[in-house]
């Protein structure tokens, strides 16, 4: 396991991936500071976007638009809670998994005198390291971006909190990548588990409001945090979503497993 | 499980069969190798070759049937047998953003090998010296099939499976591997399985083929004895194959020949009478564009088993007494 766990870090070492989803992360982050720069610099812009109306009033009213520390690292975790958060962690999951058959390493890496379970675990222990890092990057980059700016109001408690909800929104992502990391592996590349993260999610934003979306996967981390197109949370998760999220975890790891067993099928 | 395949034979398949669908990849096929053979596995593109490794090496599953390797079932997680075997499937595949270097060690981690003499022999053997620091991705197609190589070599396996080793490779490469091979095979009693559709490399390396056509293991046979079973003869070019078989038959007596395409007519007796031949032919008219003494190869044979370049059975040469060769 040792031996697996090495190899699947060192083959993310000088990977273009790694930066291109950093890169991701800072973009997001650039934008947050911007437009908080630009409502500290005009507090009327923030009547105008509640005179839009519905979710942008309730978002206003929620005091969504405020730039304050504690609002604007939730802004920060929600950036990963919502959909290009859920799709940038389930592109992590397709690249880990997807490459070997990309670059035709997978005939290899089943050849060798290591259990083919092992590299499963050990790809999702990357995925992990990976995506947790890719989050704690993005609240770092907004609270730089909160002290660049200026914002008053800093206090340890609302980093921790910050960090609390964040780590609990990647754990709810997380626990959807396996099964991600299946369908990946059924396609031999990157595309189908994109698509199917994609559809997963779009699901998921097609009944988001109703109380039966706190037991779907891919709405979890919604009902965690909040998204940035959904501020408010207004369904909250029960321990029943978490089971659901682990079983679909749990298949996700089996289903996976079990297709190494077929890994150069064709068929 | 394991203890089936006897002391010599260290690779088996029993009925081993794959179906993807309608089509009959391979279907129930029993080959066996040899401990310290060199064993080419021939067939055409799509005859089941790359398929048959496949399921050797428990890439995928077969639909009937099992295979063997040093008396252990192939299944996935056969790591003990993994311990002991080398491979490389087509075109090996790398991770392009590693170095051919870091590409070596994560093997060798992955195997639970120390750094050793033989790893910088094998980078040595395989010619990769100043490619080490490269990055696998900027490797010639060459270059790539010789980092694939020393990887399968890097644990010192006692089997070797390659499918096509030498694709990809320019004549001095396929020179330095068959070289290699040889050296492998002689020096270190390595078994050696390896398919091929190029049989002039394998007639020059192998001890003994198997020879699969539509799925199906038509024969096996040790290149020694093909050698004796085949019988030398005098081969023709000729302008007029009619006028010469009668020349040969009327005028020498000479009744075992068979007539090839394109006027070329084989003789397979009287080969001392090569200058009276030659006289006779001339005289009658027959004009004579090319003569050798040669003996059938194992493309001939090829050819014979599985049928001509088209996919079509082979066409059969007319033989003596103006008829049809036997």
């Amino acid at each position: 396991m040792t031996r697996a766990l090495k190899a699947e870090f060192l083959k993310l070492k000088g990977s273009r991936t790694l930066l291109w989803t950093a890169i991701v992360v800072v973009a997001y982050a650039v934008l947050a500071t911007v437009l908080n720069a630009v409502l500290l610099k005009d507090p009327s812009i923030t009547a105008r976007i509640a005179s839009a109306g519905g979710s942008f009033r309730q978002a206003v009213d929620s005091g969504f638009y405020q730039v304050n520390w504690p609002n604007q690292l939730r802004v920060a975790v929600q950036g990963v809670s919502g959909t290009w958060g859920i799709l940038l962690f389930s592109f992590v999951a397709t690249y880990v998994f997807g490459r070997e058959y990309k670059d035709g390493t997978a005939k290899n890496m089943l050849t060798l005198p290591v259990r083919r379970e092992y590299f499963i675990a050990a790809k999702m222990v990357v995925v992990a390291t990976w995506i947790v890092c890719l989050m704690l990057l993005s609240l770092g980059l907004h609270a730089v971006g909160l002290v660049i700016v200026g914002v008053p109001g800093f206090a340890w408690r609302h980093v921790w909190a910050a960090l609390g909800d964040g780590l609990a929104v990647t754990l709810a992502i997380y626990l959807t990548l396996p099964l991600v990391a299946w369908i990946t592996m059924t396609g031999r590349g990157y595309l189908r588990g994109m698509l199917f993260a994609l559809a997963a999610v779009m699901v998921g934003n097609g009944f988001a409001a109703t109380s039966l979306s706190r037991y779907y996967p891919w709405n979890l981390p919604v009902h965690l945090v909040g998204a940035s197109w959904m501020p408010v949370v207004s369904v909250h998760p029960v321990l029943g979503s978490w089971v659901v999220s682990s079983c679909v975890f749990l298949a996700g790891l089996v289903l996976a497993t079990r297709q190494t067993d077929a890994a150069d099928d064709v068929s | 499980m394991g203890g089936t395949a006897t002391a010599e034979s260290v690779i088996r398949t029993v009925g081993l069969t794959k179906h993807f669908k309608d089509v009959k990849a391979v279907e129930s096929l029993d080959l066996t190798v040899r401990r310290g053979e060199i064993y080419g596995f021939l067939g055409r593109n799509g005859a089941g070759k790359t398929t048959t490794i496949r399921m050797m090496l428990a890439l995928i599953r077969p639909t009937d049937g099992y295979a063997e390797i040093l008396g252990q079932r192939m299944v996935p997680n056969a790591v003990r047998a993994f311990e002991r075997i080398g491979s490389m499937v087509e075109t090996p595949g790398f991770y392009g953003n590693l170095t051919v270097r870091e590409n070596i060690e994560m093997q060798r981690d992955l195997l639970g090998l120390r750094r050793s003499g033989w790893v910088d022999e094998v980078v040595e053997m395989c010619d990769l010296g100043e490619y080490l620091s490269r990055k696998a991705s900027t490797l010639s197609a060459g270059n790539k099939q010789r980092l694939g190589l020393a990887r399968a070599l890097i644990h010192k396996p006692e089997i070797l499976i390659l499918d096509e080793p030498t694709n990809g490779l320019d004549p001095v490469g396929i020179v330095q591997i068959r070289t290699i091979l040889k050296q492998l095979s002689t020096d270190r009693g390595i078994t050696i399985f390896l398919s091929s559709h190029i049989l002039s490399e394998v007639q020059q390396i192998a001890t003994r083929v198997g020879i699969i056509h539509e799925g199906r293991l038509l024969e096996e046979i040790a290149l020694d004895d093909l050698r004796l079973r085949n019988r030398t003869y005098l081969e023709f070019a000729v302008s007029d194959a009619k006028r010469a078989t009668w020349v040969l038959e009327d005028r020498l007596g000479i009744s075992d020949y068979a007539v090839h395409e394109e006027g070329v007519v084989r003789v397979y007796s009287g080969l001392d009478r090569v200058g009276e031949l030659n006289r006779a032919l001339v005289e009658a008219g027959v004009e004579v564009t090319a003569s050798r003494v040669s003996e059938d190869n194992l493309e001939d044979h090829f050819v014979k088993l599985t049928g001509g370049s088209d996919g079509d059975p082979a066409p059969e040469p007319r033989v003596g007494r103006r008829g049809w060769r036997r």
